[in-house]
């Protein structure tokens, strides 16, 4: 499938030069640094969507809008300020921009917007306090062939695709397939938007998506048995059989560990590969306690693996627990943040 | 690495999240280049605890054999984020307000970070 093409126009050549670089995966990107460099690229290249700043020495980004109207009125507008007033904004939508961003522009913001002018016939809805499998279910029972992009709480964003009630494939950023569309449907909260079918969707399941929402449905319910073992175990202060659940639950953990943070006494230490035993290195690990500051949570990304620190301040306890990368880390957090008022409950 | 001043200059007025910028050095000195608002946010706390848990995440490190490419730290008031800059050793600091806005962060990040090493 042929890429779009976006034109970017700031004087700011950073922003130009970055804004280009997250989008250029997707789309064609020209930059221009004018107004007039912009207009002289439209004259000869094919442009579907043009992200302008409005602000700009010379020639405004509303001066090129006027110009678009006349001369190439199918090109969709986005305008960026660092100047957001109200009298801007009504300017801005009365010169016919279709969105405009204030800077500093969180990319990913963009890219929905442009995902959206590419797929005009979709809608976006707002997905907290409603059930993603039901919502896939809606889906599976229209027949429609369709693009379902969901984005959790953290930012993370997938895609899963639809066509006469089968789900060809699904991806996320770190998985494809089977694995992608149960990454998908585990999160808990977010925003979801349907659009047209992508045309290149390579298909890689093609089950019934009723089937694969019975098989969700039947997960989930032994997730949430497992997790009411957990809480059993818990209350009964059993500690190892709980943090091995934990472990498990988190899949691909490589080793968890939970220590005091004053006595740096370890309650559990969980390794599968000697490799990753830093029992003595976060032993004296207790960050926070020499500063009125106080440490709650840390993600490291080193280069092989991804380490999560967990402070519970209430109790003193520090829950650190290392995965292979790459993996859903996104997910990991928020498997271990679930976790966590039942070590507070368990552990005083 | 020395950040240029410019560059703190074009952060700041990037985006309204920015409370301050660090740099940490190899040795584990800080650099403090900008703090708004000193008498809220006090340096003679916040420095110490940056140290800290840069050094307690060395030894992790050294045990693994990695290098930290990113850090995301977060206190009950603030957000760090830490990103390493492997040619020397040093690290550029990004404090932000708890909820603030990550992902321009890491954008303006990474930006620093490469005009540093193309200088």
């Amino acid at each position: 499938m042929n890429k779009r093409n976006i034109l970017i126009v700031d004087d700011e050549k950073n922003i130009v030069m970055s804004l280009s670089d997250y989008l250029e995966a997707d789309y064609n990107c020209y930059k221009a640094y004018s107004v007039d460099e912009a207009i002289k690229i439209m004259k000869d290249s094919p442009v579907d969507v043009v992200i302008s700043d409005v602000r700009m020495p010379g020639k405004t980004g509303f001066d090129l809008i006027r110009w678009l109207k006349e001369n190439k009125p199918k090109v969709k507008t986005i305008m960026m300020t660092a100047y957001g007033s109200d009298s801007v904004k009504r300017a801005i939508r009365k010169e016919g921009a279709i969105f405009y961003f204030e800077k500093p522009i969180d990319y990913s913001e963009i890219k929905n917007i442009i995902e959206h002018i590419f797929s005009p016939k979709g809608f976006t809805a707002d997905l907290d306090g409603m059930d993603l499998i039901d919502m896939m279910q809606i889906l599976g029972f229209s027949g429609k062939d369709c693009t379902v992009t969901v984005r959790n709480r953290l930012g993370e964003s997938g895609k899963v695709f639809l066509k006469n009630s089968v789900l060809l494939n699904a991806e996320t950023d770190f998985n494809t397939g089977l694995e992608a569309f149960y990454d998908i449907i585990k999160w808990e909260s977010g925003s979801f938007s349907v659009g047209a079918l992508e045309g290149d969707v390579k298909p890689e399941i093609s089950f019934s998506l009723e089937h694969l929402l019975l098989e969700v449905s039947r997960i989930r319910d032994e997730s949430e048995r497992e997790y009411e073992t957990a809480k059993e175990k818990a209350v009964a202060g059993d500690y190892t059989d709980f943090f091995k659940e934990m472990k498990d639950k988190l899949e691909e953990c490589l080793a968890l560990y939970v220590k005091k943070g004053k006595t740096g006494s370890v309650i559990v230490s969980l390794v599968d590969d000697q490799k990753y035993s830093i029992e003595n290195a976060i032993k004296d690990y207790n960050p926070g306690t020499s500063s009125k500051i106080k440490l709650d949570e840390m993600l490291m990304t080193l280069e092989n693996t991804y380490i999560i620190i967990q402070q519970l301040n209430s109790i003193d306890v520090i829950i650190t627990a290392i995965f292979k990368k790459p993996c859903n880390i996104g997910l990991k957090y928020l498997t271990i943040s679930k976790y966590k008022p039942l070590v507070e409950g368990m552990i005083k | 690495m020395s950040i240029k001043e410019e560059l703190i200059n074009q952060a700041f007025s990037e985006t309204n999240d920015l409370m301050g910028v660090f740099e940490i050095l190899p040795s584990n000195a800080i650099n403090k280049y900008r703090i708004l608002d000193e008498k809220k946010h006090k340096p003679a706390e916040m420095l110490p605890f940056l140290q800290n848990l840069v050094s307690e995440t060395k030894k992790i490190c050294s045990v693994l054999k990695e290098t930290p490419t990113e850090i995301i730290a977060n206190s009950s008031d603030y957000t760090f984020l830490i990103t390493t800059i492997k040619t020397d050793g040093s690290s550029l600091v990004l404090m932000l307000p708890k909820e603030g806005n990550i992902g321009v962060a890491k954008v303006i990040a990474q930006r620093v970070v490469a005009q540093c090493k193309s200088k």
